[in-house]
Order: structure tokens, then C-alpha cells, then sequence
């Protein structure tokens, strides 16, 4: 049967690569469909991106004001100019140490909104709409795939914590006289990064857990919502009881904070057994969600 | 009974149709976005014409219970009462059209037998397969025994046994006096079942009639006709003596031949004498536009 | 190419492929079987999701029970699913890039590639519009596009034409039939409408209750003996039919001027027939040697092994 089409087949010459980042294509493709509606991420990154200026403006002035005042207070009681501006550096600096703590404690909840609504959709709506047929099919495993949508929820919560974070703490060792802030409270920057990527971890693990199990974006979304209130309604009407050391554990928020307490309070704070047992509650709650991902994703997998 | 439906003028997704329906089976045809569905829901009286009218059976269906008693219709979309048994299913939409209860399950258990569901007529339908589904849908479209059965794409995603065991019963209503009106995407399926077609395209009626007859009327495409012969060359220089044939075609390597012609009834006139006192060794000879596909493309471009 | 011995698949105690050997060609094979018969358990076999509980499957020599092969395996496939799987939001274009970028192609080359299968399934015009706006038509035509991306050797094809209207089936087919043609893709091609399987394969395989039921060339499988024929003619009937009682030759007549015949001694060529036609000053309109279609042979070798079971 002679064929009329115009079309022209032709084959492919070159090699396909066998690079161990198969997941890299789809993170980028699934980051570059969550950017392109502007209006969800102007109304969430908007306010994390004016509380970053606000607070860059705030450690610039901490050091500059602080400096200033407490240095013409040192010269009218006496003591000689250097040391006086020496102490004042040093006073505004655990000033700042102390604000950068802070800021992380605030900005979590922009990361659990980021996740929750960036995340919630990645895995249900394939499953919703049997994506997951057309990677499935291809040579990529439930590790790659998961590798993507982790990598892509944790990179908008990343840029709702994390980095904002790091802004401030360049902020404040750029603002130090010869970066004096980060070799004496370096600690702080190392311990606020890994305090923010336990919140991205977990987060990123509960949403994608929850996505998982939800028939589409909007159940997976209250759903991430209500575990979290949940846990904390739970966690509030335990301490009415008096019992509330124990049943915080159960609670990822608290955890999480109970963790900070330890965390971005060093090197004055102790490792208590309360610390501890925060531990291993948030990791129980991070091996659950990992737990029901592997089996949802085998589920997916073989159900091509 | 041959007055059908009558209807003129401008509808939803339709456009200034008039035609008349008769009995048997009539296929329904078209590309999508024709209008099929719409003019099915039209005839089943879901949906009321914006302009101009409409009989069914001598009646106007919108809205109108007493016709609903004597049509039955078989939608497209996959809606069932996921809760309910197929018996329960089908009963109730039988009441429906007001019977009592006694009787409405007297007439579903017939009707599911029709359509060889009665071994899963008692669980619910949500844990049907796709052509139980469909065969669901049908039963309750004839569970009260209607003069006029309209169905759109009831073969659709259905298995061949599936696919076989319904036409025949299309079949087998059609031989019992129903008359069905069934609307495809796919042509083979309509031609298994029925040569009557309706041809709606961009919400026009296209053609209507018998498949051949149709074709006949298209006289802007020569007819074409397909030979096999042992001696393609020697039939094609005899065929060329022949004044109706206006090109021939001549694939030597698989011993084929293709004849155009205007006039198809001339030609094999003139053809049966030739083939007969000649020996070409023909072992085939047929129309190779003569189908329900080649009406379809010529029609629709 | 395909090559399958004593395949064996249980879920718990229900046996998806019963002890299933077939050994495949190259070129389009069409898969049939009714619904529930193993075709999907087959696929996933076939793509390395599902481990055969015994026997062994071998595709172009790799085998999806070794590691090391599994995902060499889904590099030389192209699988269009059954179902609508397209990801709302994403334009046709980015979907088969990304697509093809996971297989392994460079970014550079998937982006070409994308582009020129979106050319060939004549997705030209839409391929910048987001797939929500997407036809079934244009939905189909895209999914046979990322089977291709990577310019798979081997393609797995569920249902292709589902949907489709008659233009949009003819075009499924006619890429369908280029492919394997023209560029060599050994093709496996399950569908409920065996017209297309007829038209677009070679080759079949017959599935049922997990067990392949028959496998062959639709060439023989459909072929009637020699000599039989269906004839139609117009004009005085009567008096052909007193030819035909004349030459002794055995026919049936089915109204409206079709006959079934046979010709003597399984003759091949049908010069007879115009002669008795014309002799009895009719006309023939159509002679064609009996062939069942794929169809009829397709149910009657199902209600055959039926009737072996029972």
C-alpha cells in the first residue's frame, strides 16, 4: 500500500547514556512546571523573600548601630578606643548569632508551606493520570523516581529556609570586620544548615508520603495539613493531661523544636535524654513515611 | 412504522438536518465532533432542539414520559450506580418507566439474561468489567422492551467476544422488530451490522442510505476495481479496448490490476464477455472502493 | 526476537501465564486474547517490572530476569500504554523531551529527536500547546511519539487506535504499518480491533487463560482452500444458477445474487465463472477466493480451545 504521509522517521545514531542521574531529567522538567504559575510563588516566596531583606537590614544594623553606641559609651566612661570597639564587635555578634537562630525558628513554617504545596501533587497526579506508565516503562526505578520528586519538593523547601538562612549568615560574616563571625561563631552557620535540612528532609518525606497515598493534589494537601495539626492538637491535649514529654515525640513539629532547643542553642545547651528521644521520635516518623513511599512507589511500579 | 423521526432545522451541534429513519439497525457515523452524541440525546429526549422539530415515533421526546416507555437508550458515558447490583440497577430504571415492582424485576432478569449477565446480576456493579459495564447499560435500554433502541458506541474498548456476542444481539433485536439507531467510530463494526448509515460531519447530515447506493451517488470519484489475474498484462491490454475504462494500472509483480471506471454498471457489462472468451486466469476481481471506509473518505475531507 | 519458554506467572494461587513458550519473528506481531487472558502481565514481564516465577523470556536476547539487563531492556523499548497517561500542565513538547531525556538521551538530542517524532505523528501545529487541550486523537498520536523518542528496536503497542475516529485510525495505522515497513521496528501490537491488527501485522499470537492458543502468519491462518469462492453477479439468476447445475459445480446461493462456490478440482482461477455468466447473459460484479477473517478465525480458535478445557 503505497503511504502518503510527509512525515519523515529517522533514527537515532548516537548512543543513550547510562549516567546514574536518570532522576536529574525529571526534577528539572517537574521544577520547571511548578515555576511557571507565578501567583502560588509569589504569594508564598514573596513574604519569605521580605523577610530576608528586613532581617539583612536588621543584622547590617546591628552591627552598625551596636558598633556605633556601645563604642561611644566605652570612650566617654575611659576605657581606650580598640578594646572598646573589640568588645562592642563581639557583643553585636552573638547579637546576631542569636537573631540567626531565630530566623530559622520562623521561617520553618515556610517550608512546611512550600513543601506541602509544591510537593503534594507529584505523586498523586501521576497516579491520578497514570504518568507514572511512561516512566515506569523506561530505565528508571522507583529509587530514580523517587530521587526526583524528593530532590524537587526539597528544593522548594530549601528555598524557603535554607537559603533565605544562608543569605543572612553571608550577611553577617560579610559585615564582620575580616569575616571575624565566621571563625569565631561559625558553629552557628554549620548548625542551622543541618537544623534547616532535618526540616526539609522530614517535610519533604511526610508530603511525599501522604501525595503518595492520596487520589489527587487537593486530598494529598489536606491531608498534609491535617497531619500536621493533628499531631499537634495531640501533642496540646497530652500536656493538658500532664503527660505532654512523652507524647511531644509523636509530634514532628515538636520534635523538630525540641531538637532546636538543643541544636541552635550550643554550645550552652546540654544533649539531654529529652533531646534524644526527639531523635529518634522524628526519625521513626521520617523511616514510617519512607516506609510507605517504597511500598506505594513497588505498588505503582508494577501496576504498568 | 417507516416514519421514524422527522426533524428540521438548527439544533445544538447540529445544523439545519432533516432526514427520516426507518426500521432495522441504522449506523450512525461520523468524525468526532460531528455531532453524534448530540443527536442521539436529542432523539433519547435528554436535551431539547434550539430550533426547528423533532418526532420520535410520532411524538416529540423532549421531556416526554410516555415516549421514554417505548425507547430505550444506551448512553455513552460509564455511569452506573456503583452500589447497586445489576439487578437492582436495571429494576430500578425499569420502574422508572412505570412498571411495578413485581414486574420491573420480571423484565430485568429477562433483559439480563439477554445480555448473558444473570451469573453476576447480584454483585454490585462497581466490580464489573468493561463489557459487563456496557452489557449493564444495554440491558436497561431494553429491559421494557422498546419500538426504538438508541445506542451511542456501544463497542467501544469491548474485547472481540464481547464485541461478537453484542452484535448479534443487535442482531437479534433488529430480526425482532426493534429498531436500533448506534453510532461508532468504528466503520468495519457498523458494516457487520448494518448497510443503512447516517453520515454526520460538522454537524451536517453528510449522506444517508444504503452503503452502496450512497457511493453510487459520488460520481466525482471514479469507481475503482481491483483484479488479480494470472496475466495482469494481457487483461489490462484487453480491458484497454473497453471505452468505460478510463485508466488502468498494472502491479506486475504481485499480479494485480487497477481499473478505473465512471460507470461501474457499463463496465462489468462489458467486462463478464471479454473475461470469458479470453484466458487471463483471473482469480479475483472486486470493487476496491466500494466499502463503508472509502464512502467515508470520500465524503469526509 | 521474542522468545518465551515455560513463562510462568502466579499471583499467590492464581497462574497469570500458564507454562507460556512462543517463539516470535521479527517484524509486527499482533498479541490477541480476550480480556484477562495475560496481555498485560506479559508486558510487564516483557519491560522487566514483573519476575516471571519460572521460564524465561528473552527480548533481542536480553533476558528480564538479569539485573544487569532490565534496564538495558526498557532502553530498546518504546511502550504505549492503553490509558490516557499524559501529565496535565506540560506542553506535548516538553513531555517526550523529558521523556527522552530519561531514557538517556543528551539534552541536545532529545530536544531533536522530540521534535521530529512529533513531526512524523503530524503533531507539528500543537506541539507548544499544553496537553489538557489535546484531543484523543492528538492524545494517542503523542503517546506513539515518546514510545519513540529514543528510536526503540522493539515497540510495545496497547490498544493504539482506542477512540480514534476512522481518519485518526487510519493515520494510527498507516504510522504504525511505515514503522514496521519501512524502518524495521519489530512491533507488538495488542488490540481488541482485529481489522487493524490484520492490516498493520504479519504475525499472531493467540492468548488465552495465560496460554498461547495458536501462533502463526495471518497469511495461513486466514488462507481458505484453493477453488472455493464468493461470487456475486447481476441479471437473470435463474439462468446462471442452471449453468452452474450444468457444469456441476457445488454453490450456495445467498440471495441478492451472492453465491459461495467451489470450483472443481480446487482450480485457482475463476474464467469459468464469466464464461457461465456469460452464457447466461449476466454480469459479474465480484469474485474473490473465500479468506476467513482474522476475526472469525480468532473466535473460532477460542471457542476451539474452550471446548478442550471443558
Amino acid at each position: 500500500m503505497a503511504t502518503t504521509h510527509t512525515e519523515v522517521y529517522r533514527g537515532f545514531k548516537g548512543q543513550l547514556s547510562a549516567h546514574p542521574f536518570r532522576w536529574l531529567p525529571l526534577f528539572l522538567s517537574e521544577f520547571a512546571v511548578a515555576t511557571r504559575k507565578k501567583l502560588p510563588l509569589l504569594l508564598l516566596y514573596g513574604p519569605v523573600a521580605i523577610a530576608t531583606i528586613v532581617a539583612m537590614v536588621m543584622v547590617y544594623l546591628t552591627y552598625i548601630v551596636e558598633g556605633v553606641g556601645d563604642s561611644t559609651e566605652s570612650i566617654r566612661s575611659g576605657t581606650d578606643v580598640a578594646s572598646a570597639f573589640a568588645l562592642a564587635a563581639v557583643q553585636s555578634m552573638l547579637e546576631v548569632r542569636v537573631f540567626i537562630t531565630q530566623f530559622y525558628d520562623r521561617m520553618s513554617i515556610f517550608c512546611l508551606l512550600a513543601a506541602t504545596w509544591f510537593g503534594s501533587g507529584l505523586i498523586c497526579e501521576d497516579r491520578r493520570v497514570n504518568a507514572h506508565l511512561l516512566y515506569f516503562s523506561r530505565p528508571l526505578n522507583r529509587l530514580h523516581y523517587f530521587l526526583g520528586k524528593f530532590v524537587t519538593v526539597g528544593t522548594f523547601a530549601a528555598f524557603a529556609m535554607l537559603v533565605p538562612g544562608l543569605i543572612i549568615c553571608l550577611m553577617a560574616v560579610v559585615n564582620s570586620e575580616d569575616y571575624a563571625f565566621l571563625k569565631e561563631q561559625g558553629d552557628v552557620i554549620v548548625y542551622s544548615t543541618l537544623y534547616a535540612l532535618l526540616w526539609i528532609v522530614s517535610t519533604s518525606s511526610f508530603v511525599l508520603a501522604i501525595s503518595s497515598l492520596a487520589p489527587k493534589k487537593l486530598f494529598a494537601l489536606v491531608g498534609v495539613f491535617g497531619f500536621y495539626m493533628m499531631s499537634e492538637m495531640f501533642v496540646e491535649v497530652a500536656r493538658e493531661m500532664g503527660k505532654a514529654e512523652f507524647f511531644q515525640y509523636f509530634s514532628p513539629g515538636g520534635n523538630l523544636f525540641a531538637i532546636a532547643d538543643w541544636m541552635l542553642a550550643r554550645p550552652g545547651a546540654e544533649f539531654t535524654d529529652q533531646v534524644m528521644y526527639s531523635f529518634v521520635g522524628l526519625g521513626a516518623m521520617v523511616g514510617g513515611a519512607l516506609f510507605v513511599l517504597a511500598r506505594r512507589l513497588k505498588r505503582m511500579e508494577l501496576s504498568v | 412504522m417507516n416514519d421514524l423521526g422527522r426533524w428540521y432545522g438548527q439544533v445544538v451541534g447540529l445544523n439545519d438536518l432533516s432526514l427520516e429513519i426507518g426500521e432495522g439497525i441504522t449506523g450512525l457515523i461520523g468524525p468526532n465532533g460531528a455531532g453524534k452524541s448530540t443527536f442521539l440525546k436529542l432523539i433519547a429526549g435528554e436535551i431539547r432542539p434550539s430550533r426547528g422539530s423533532l418526532r420520535v415515533l410520532g411524538e416529540v421526546p423532549f421531556a416526554n414520559r410516555a415516549l421514554f416507555a417505548r425507547l430505550g437508550f444506551c448512553p455513552q458515558q460509564d455511569a452506573l450506580y456503583e452500589r447497586m447490583t445489576g439487578m437492582q440497577f436495571v429494576s430500578f430504571l425499569v420502574r422508572l418507566s412505570g412498571y411495578s415492582q413485581a414486574d420491573a424485576m420480571k423484565l430485568a432478569g429477562r433483559a439480563l439474561e439477554r445480555v448473558d449477565l444473570m451469573e453476576a446480576a447480584h454483585r454490585p456493579t462497581r466490580t464489573y468489567s468493561k463489557g459487563m459495564r456496557q452489557r449493564v447499560k444495554l440491558a436497561q435500554a431494553i429491559a421494557h422492551k422498546p419500538e426504538l433502541l438508541v445506542v451511542d458506541e456501544p463497542l467501544t474498548g469491548l474485547d472481540p467476544i464481547a464485541r461478537e456476542s453484542l452484535t448479534s444481539l443487535f442482531k437479534e433485536l433488529a430480526s425482532e422488530g426493534t429498531s436500533i439507531l448506534l453510532s461508532s467510530h468504528v466503520l468495519h463494526e457498523v458494516e457487520s451490522m448494518t448497510n443503512e448509515i447516517v453520515l454526520l460531519h460538522r454537524g451536517r447530515l453528510l449522506a444517508q442510505g444504503e452503503v452502496r447506493e450512497v457511493r453510487d451517488l459520488l460520481s466525482r470519484h471514479p469507481r475503482r476495481i481491483e483484479f488479480s489475474a494470472r496475466s495482469p498484462r494481457k487483461l489490462a491490454g484487453a480491458l484497454m479496448e473497453l471505452e468505460l475504462v478510463s485508466s488502468i494500472q498494472v502491479s506486475a509483480e504481485d499480479s494485480r490490476l487497477l481499473v478505473e471506471t465512471s460507470d461501474a454498471g457499463g463496465f462489468f457489462r462489458a467486462l463478464t464477455p471479454v473475461v470469458a472468451s479470453g484466458d487471463f486466469g483471473v482469480t479475483s476481481m472486486e470493487c476496491a472502493d466500494e466499502d463503508l471506509e472509502s464512502v467515508f473518505d470520500y465524503l469526509v475531507t | 526476537m521474542l522468545s518465551l519458554q515455560n513463562l510462568e506467572v502466579l499471583f499467590g494461587t492464581v497462574r497469570a501465564l500458564d507454562r507460556l513458550s512462543v517463539e516470535v519473528p521479527h517484524g509486527s506481531v499482533g498479541l490477541l486474547g480476550p480480556n484477562g487472558a495475560g496481555k498485560t502481565t506479559l508486558i510487564k514481564v516483557l519491560l522487566g517490572l514483573l519476575a516471571p516465577t519460572s521460564g524465561s523470556a528473552q527480548l533481542a536476547g536480553l533476558d528480564p530476569r538479569r539485573n544487569a539487563d532490565k534496564l538495558q531492556l526498557r532502553r530498546i523499548v518504546g511502550y504505549m500504554p492503553e490509558s490516557d497517561c499524559l501529565i496535565p500542565g506540560r506542553t506535548g513538547i516538553e513531555l517526550v523531551a523529558t521523556l527522552g531525556r530519561i531514557t538517556g538521551l543528551s539534552n541536545a538530542d532529545a530536544m531533536t529527536r522530540a521534535h521530529e517524532m512529533l513531526d512524523y505523528v503530524g503533531l507539528e501545529d500543537q506541539r507548544y500547546r499544553s496537553l489538557d487541550q489535546y484531543s484523543t486523537g492528538m492524545k494517542q498520536r503523542l503517546k506513539l511519539a515518546q514510545a519513540l523518542v529514543h528510536d526503540p528496536l522493539f515497540l510495545l503497542l496497547d490498544e493504539p487506535t482506542n477512540g480514534l475516529d476512522p481518519k485518526g485510525r487510519r493515520h494510527m495505522l498507516e504510522l504504525i504499518e511505515d514503522l514496521g515497513a519501512t524502518h524495521g521496528k519489530n512491533i507488538l501490537l495488542c488490540s481488541h480491533l482485529l481489522p487493524d491488527v490484520e492490516k498493520t501485522c504479519d504475525h499472531v499470537v493467540v492468548i488465552q487463560h495465560g496460554r498461547v492458543i495458536e501462533s502463526g502468519s495471518i497469511e495461513e491462518l486466514t488462507r481458505a482452500e484453493d477453488g472455493e469462492l464468493n461470487v456475486e453477479i447481476s441479471g437473470d439468476t435463474a439462468a446462471f444458477e442452471a449453468e452452474l447445475k450444468a457444469a456441476s459445480l457445488v454453490f450456495d446461493s445467498r440471495g441478492g445474487g451472492h453465491y459461495g462456490m467451489s470450483l472443481a478440482g480446487g482450480q485457482a482461477d475463476a474464467d469459468s465463472v464469466f464464461a457461465l455468466a456469460h452464457r447466461s447473459h449476466c454480469d459479474v460484479l465480484s469474485v474473490e477466493p473465500v479468506r476467513s477473517s482474522l476475526e472469525q478465525v480468532f473466535l473460532s480458535v477460542l471457542h476451539e480451545a474452550e471446548g478442550e478445557k471443558d
